[in-house]
C-alpha cells in the first residue's frame, strides 16, 4: 500500500490491495472479538463500506439474546449491597463475556472494554457487584458518544467515587486521588500539568459525601451537597475562577494535549501496539476529535475506514489480550454451548492476568508485549487444550471439528486449510501448516492435534 | 527430594538438541562443566510493596512532635511499637521483622528516595524500576530508560548464550513483567504457579514439540514484526521452563511453616526454585495493598503483618535448607505517604520512605537519616539516601557487578553489608 501522505484517507480496494479474507478478519479482530466463518464470508461479499457501517451502526440484538442477558443481569442485581471481592466476580464476568461473544454489537463491547481499561476501576476497592455493573453499563451507554459527557458521568459514578475516594474529597482536606488520575491517566498524560493543578482540581471536585444508613455506616450511595463545595477561586491550567467540576472538564478539553492523548490511546487500542505513533499520524486525528467536540464514534469511524488501518503498519501489530484470545477462539470455533462455558472463559482470563472488573491498578492493563510472558502464554496453551480435548471435571466436552465442518459444508479433505483460513488467513508459516497437515493426515481423530498446532503458533497470539 | 548437581547434569535437553539458539535453562553445573561458573552464588530477591507504603507508620518516629500533630487519627501509640532505638520503632504488626533485626538478619535504610520526587504511582514506580541517570531523571520524561535496572545488570553479567542457557531472573507472581526486568536479551520467565507448569496439558510430546519449535523458528526467523518475535520468545520460554519445572519435586512438607497469604505463597515458590538448584540469581515479586487513601489503620497493619511473617518464614526456610546460597531480600515501595493524614483517615501520595534489607551478611541497624519532619517540601520530607546508592551497593557488594556501567554514573555505596 502506498504510504501514506494521507494515512487517514479511506481505504478503497484496488487490484494490489484487494478486499480479501485477511482484511475482513483484521477488521473484526480489532473492531470486535474476531469473526466466525459465516461473518467472514458475509463481509467478504459485502465489501469494506458496508462491513464497517454494520459495526458502527449494528442491528438491534435478537430478543433471545436480550432475554438471556437480562436473566444474567438480574442474578447480579439480586446481590444487592453485599460486600463482594474478586472471588464473587464470576457471574458479572460471565454476563459481560456473554455480550462480547454472542451479542450483535461487537464494536460497542470493544469500546466498553476500552473504557473499562481507560477508567480502570476494580472490585478490590469498590466491593460491590451492582456498582461495577452500573459502571459497565455507563461505559456501554457512552461508548461511542462524546468524551466530555463520559467525563461528567464518570466523575459522578458511585463505583468511581468509591474507587478514587471522591466521597472523601473535602474542602478542608482535599483528597487528590481522583484529580491526580483524571489528569495523569484519563485526560492529559504525565508532563502536561503541575502538582498545583492537581490540588486545584481536587478542590473544584469537592461536594460529594457518602450516604449513611441508620447505623451511620457508609452506604453505596453518594450525595452531592452544595454546602460541601469549595467555592473559592482556583487557578487551574493557567485559568483562574471559582471553578466547579464542569469547568475543570471544560478547561481540560480545551487543551490540545487532551485530544492528542485520547487519540494516542485509541491508536494503541485499534491500530498498533508495536510503535508509538508520531504527530503526523496523531495530529490529524486530534483535529477531528476537537472539531467533532470529542465524538468517539466520529474518530473511531475515521480510523476503521482508513487505508492506514488496513496497511501493514496495523495488521498483526497488536497482541491479543486474554479476553480477546478466549472470546475470539470461542467465536471462531463455535463449540457446543454448555452452561459453564463462559464462567470457564472468565476463570481462564483471570489466570492469564486479565481479571475483568479487577484491573491491577487505575492504569489498567499494560497490554502489548506485557501479555507475552510465560505465565500468560502457558495459561493460553492450557486453555486451548481444555477447549479442544475437553475437561470432564468442569463438564466441558471435547471439541468436535467434524461438526464444525458439517455445519459449514466443508469437505474433510479441506479441514486444515479451512481452519487455518478461519484462524490465521494467510499468516500461517508453511512449516506450521505442514506440521498441522502431517498430524491431521494420520487419521481424523488427529484433527484436534492439528488445531492445537494452529492455535499455539506465535502468529495466533497476535491480533 | 532435591535434585543433586550430578542428577541435573544427567538430564539432557532434547529441546537444546534441536537448536543451539533455543533458550534452555541449564543448571549451574552445566556452566561449571563448561568452565563458565557464574561469579556469584548470591541470590537477590526484590520485593516490591505496590501502592506506596506509609513509611512513617512503618518505622515510626515516636518522639517527633510533628508526627503527633499531623497524624491525630493515624498516629501509633508508643507502647505498642517495637523500639529500634530511642526515637524510632517498628509498627506493632512487625514483630517478626524486629526479631529478624535482633538476629542480625535485617536492616533498615531510612529516607530513601530521589531528587524532584514524582507522586504518580506509575511514574515513581518507573523511576525505581529503571534507575535512570540524573540527566534522564531531571528531563521529567515519562520514559526514563528503555530497560530496567535489573535487565541492564543481567545484560552486563551474562551473554545471550548464558541467558539462554540459564534463566537469570524469574518474575514470581506479578501479572505483568515488571519494568525492572524489561529489556534483558532473553525473556525472563513469569511464574504464578509451579504446579501449572508441572502439570501442563497444553504441551505436545517431545517429538512434536521439536517439530513445532523448528516450524516457529523458520516462520518467524526473518520477520520484522517485533510483536511476533516477542510471541516466539515467550512460547520458547514456556517450553523450556516447563521442561525444567517438571523435574522439581513440589512436595511442600519440608518447607517449614509459611503463613497463609499470597506473599507467603510467592516467597515459598522462590524458596522451592532455589532449593531445586536453579542457578538463577534474581527473583522479583510483589506485595500489594499499600495505596491507603482511606481508613488505613487496619489494612496497613494487615499488609505489614503479612510482610513480616512471610519474610520470617522465607528466611528460616532458605537458611535451613540452602545455607550455601546466601539470600538477600530488598524491600522497597514507589514512595512513602504524605505526613499529614487526609480527612478519610488515610494518607495521600508522598515521597521518600524506608527500604528494608533482609538476609544474612547484613549490618543490622537503622541506617540513613530519619525523615526531617521540621523541613517539609510540599508537605513531604526530603529524601536522605538516593535509591540508586542502595542499588549500587547491592550490585557491587552482593552481585559483583560494576554499578557505574549500569547507571551511567557513580553512586556512593552504603555501609550495610558485612564483608565476606
Amino acid at each position: 500500500m502506498k504510504s501514506d501522505s494521507q494515512p487517514w484517507a479511506p481505504y478503497v480496494p484496488t487490484p494490489e490491495e484487494p478486499w480479501n479474507l485477511d482484511k475482513v478478519a483484521h477488521l473484526h479482530r480489532r473492531a470486535g472479538f474476531a469473526a466466525n466463518w459465516e461473518e467472514l464470508h458475509r463481509d467478504l461479499k459485502a465489501g469494506p463500506a458496508e462491513s464497517i457501517d454494520r459495526l458502527l451502526h449494528p442491528p438491534p440484538a435478537p430478543q433471545k439474546f436480550r432475554r438471556v442477558a437480562d436473566v444474567l443481569k438480574n442474578i447480579i442485581e439480586s446481590s444487592g449491597d453485599d460486600f463482594m471481592t474478586t472471588e464473587d466476580l464470576s457471574p458479572l464476568q460471565a454476563w459481560w463475556l456473554f455480550r462480547m461473544t454472542f451479542g450483535s454489537d461487537p464494536l460497542g463491547e470493544k469500546l466498553t472494554l476500552f473504557w473499562h481499561n481507560h477508567f480502570a476501576t476494580a472490585i478490590s476497592g469498590v466491593n460491590n457487584l451492582k456498582l461495577m455493573l452500573d459502571q459497565n453499563e455507563l461505559f456501554r451507554e457512552h461508548a461511542r458518544g462524546k468524551f466530555g459527557d463520559l467525563l461528567i458521568a464518570i466523575e459522578a459514578n458511585p463505583a468511581m467515587l468509591k474507587w478514587l475516594n471522591g466521597g472523601a474529597n473535602q474542602k478542608e482536606h482535599p483528597n487528590e486521588n481522583f484529580a491526580r488520575e483524571l489528569l495523569e491517566l484519563f485526560t492529559l498524560g504525565e508532563g502536561h500539568y503541575s502538582e498545583t493543578d492537581i490540588r486545584e482540581a481536587a478542590r473544584s471536585l469537592t461536594g460529594w459525601k457518602p450516604g449513611r444508613d441508620t447505623q451511620l455506616n457508609e452506604t453505596n450511595e453518594f450525595i452531592y451537597d452544595e454546602t460541601l463545595v469549595d467555592t473559592g477561586p482556583k487557578t487551574f491550567l493557567g485559568q483562574t475562577g471559582s471553578w466547579r467540576c464542569d469547568d475543570i472538564f471544560r478547561i481540560i478539553l480545551q487543551q490540545p494535549e487532551a485530544a492528542k492523548y485520547l487519540c494516542r490511546r485509541l491508536y494503541r487500542w485499534f491500530v498498533s501496539e508495536s510503535t508509538i505513533p508520531d504527530d503526523t499520524l496523531i495530529e490529524p486525528l486530534a483535529m477531528q476529535m476537537r472539531a467533532s467536540n470529542y465524538s468517539i464514534e466520529h474518530v473511531v469511524g475515521i480510523i476503521l475506514r482508513s487505508q492506514h488501518f488496513f496497511s501493514s503498519a496495523a495488521c498483526w501489530q497488536r497482541v491479543k489480550s486474554p479476553v480477546e484470545f478466549c472470546v475470539g477462539t470461542i467465536r471462531q470455533l463455535e463449540p457446543k454451548r454448555i452452561p459453564n462455558l463462559l464462567p470457564l472463559v472468565a476463570l481462564n482470563c483471570d489466570q492469564q492476568g486479565q481479571i475483568l472488573f479487577n484491573p491491577p491498578s487505575v492504569k489498567g492493563w499494560d497490554g502489548g508485549t506485557a501479555w507475552l510472558n510465560s505465565n500468560c502464554t502457558l495459561t493460553r496453551l492450557n486453555w486451548i487444550a481444555e477447549l479442544l480435548n475437553g475437561k470432564p471435571l468442569s463438564g466441558l466436552p471435547a471439541y468436535d471439528p467434524t461438526h464444525w465442518l458439517k455445519e459449514h459444508s466443508i469437505e474433510p479433505s479441506q479441514a486444515v486449510n479451512s481452519f487455518s483460513k478461519l484462524l490465521l488467513q494467510n499468516n500461517l508459516s508453511p512449516e506450521s501448516e505442514a506440521l498441522a497437515n502431517r498430524l491431521a493426515a494420520k487419521d481424523q481423530q488427529q484433527l484436534r492435534a492439528a488445531l492445537l498446532v494452529l492455535l499455539q503458533t506465535p502468529e495466533f497470539q497476535l491480533a | 527430594m532435591n535434585y543433586s548437581r550430578r542428577e541435573f547434569l544427567g538430564l539432557s535437553s532434547t529441546l537444546l538438541a534441536t537448536s543451539a539458539a533455543v533458550p534452555a535453562f541449564l543448571k549451574q553445573t552445566a556452566f561449571a562443566a563448561a568452565g563458565k561458573e557464574l561469579t556469584s552464588d548470591q541470590v537477590l530477591v526484590v520485593l516490591q510493596l505496590t501502592g506506596g507504603n506509609d513509611g512513617l507508620n512503618t518505622v515510626v518516629p515516636f518522639t517527633d512532635k510533628t508526627y503527633r500533630r499531623l497524624r491525630p487519627k493515624l498516629q501509633l501509640a508508643d507502647d505498642k511499637l517495637h523500639r529500634l532505638n530511642d526515637h524510632v520503632g517498628l509498627h506493632p504488626s512487625l514483630k517478626e521483622l524486629k526479631s529478624l533485626m535482633e538476629e542480625d538478619q535485617a536492616a533498615i535504610i531510612q529516607s530513601v528516595g530521589y531528587p524532584n520526587p514524582n507522586r504518580s504511582h506509575f511514574e515513581s514506580m518507573a523511576i525505581w524500576q529503571t534507575g535512570p541517570s540524573d540527566q534522564k531523571l531531571s528531563s521529567q520524561k515519562s520514559v526514563y530508560a528503555p530497560e530496567g535496572w535489573l535487565a541492564r545488570m543481567i545484560n552486563q553479567r551474562a551473554t545471550v548464550a548464558q541467558q539462554s542457557a540459564a534463566a537469570q531472573a524469574f518474575n514470581i507472581g506479578l501479572d505483568e513483567m515488571p519494568q525492572a526486568l524489561f529489556g534483558s536479551r532473553v525473556q525472563v520467565p513469569s511464574i504464578k504457579s509451579l504446579a501449572q507448569f508441572k502439570h501442563s496439558t497444553g504441551l505436545f510430546d517431545q517429538k512434536t514439540q521439536q517439530a513445532q519449535i523448528a516450524a516457529w523458528k523458520n516462520g518467524t526467523g526473518s520477520t520484522s514484526n517485533p510483536l511476533l518475535q516477542a510471541a516466539l520468545q515467550s512460547s520458547l520460554a514456556v517450553h523450556t521452563t516447563a521442561e525444567q519445572i517438571r523435574k522439581i519435586n513440589l512436595d511442600q512438607s519440608t518447607s517449614g511453616k509459611y503463613p497463609e497469604n499470597p506473599l507467603a505463597e510467592r516467597l515459598r515458590m522462590v524458596a522451592q526454585l532455589i532449593r531445586a538448584g536453579f542457578s538463577t540469581p534474581i527473583y522479583y515479586t510483589e506485595h500489594t495493598g499499600f495505596d491507603t487513601h482511606s481508613q488505613q489503620l487496619n489494612s496497613h497493619g494487615n499488609a505489614l503483618s503479612d510482610l513480616g511473617r512471610s519474610l520470617n518464614a522465607f528466611i528460616s526456610d532458605v537458611s535451613k535448607h540452602v545455607p550455601n546460597r546466601p539470600v538477600l531480600v530488598l524491600v522497597f515501595s514507589e514512595f512513602g505517604r504524605r505526613v499529614e493524614e487526609n480527612a478519610s483517615a488515610g494518607t495521600d501520595h508522598g515521597t521518600a520512605g524506608p527500604v528494608f534489607l533482609v538476609g544474612s551478611n547484613l549490618k543490622s541497624a537503622v541506617h540513613g537519616p530519619d525523615p526531617d519532619l521540621e523541613n517539609l517540601v510540599d508537605g513531604d520530607p526530603v529524601f536522605g539516601v538516593d535509591f540508586r546508592s542502595v542499588y549500587a551497593t547491592i550490585l557491587e557488594d552482593w552481585l559483583n557487578v560494576p554499578s557505574q556501567t549500569v547507571f551511567g554514573q557513580k553512586f556512593d555505596k552504603l555501609d550495610i553489608l558485612k564483608t565476606t
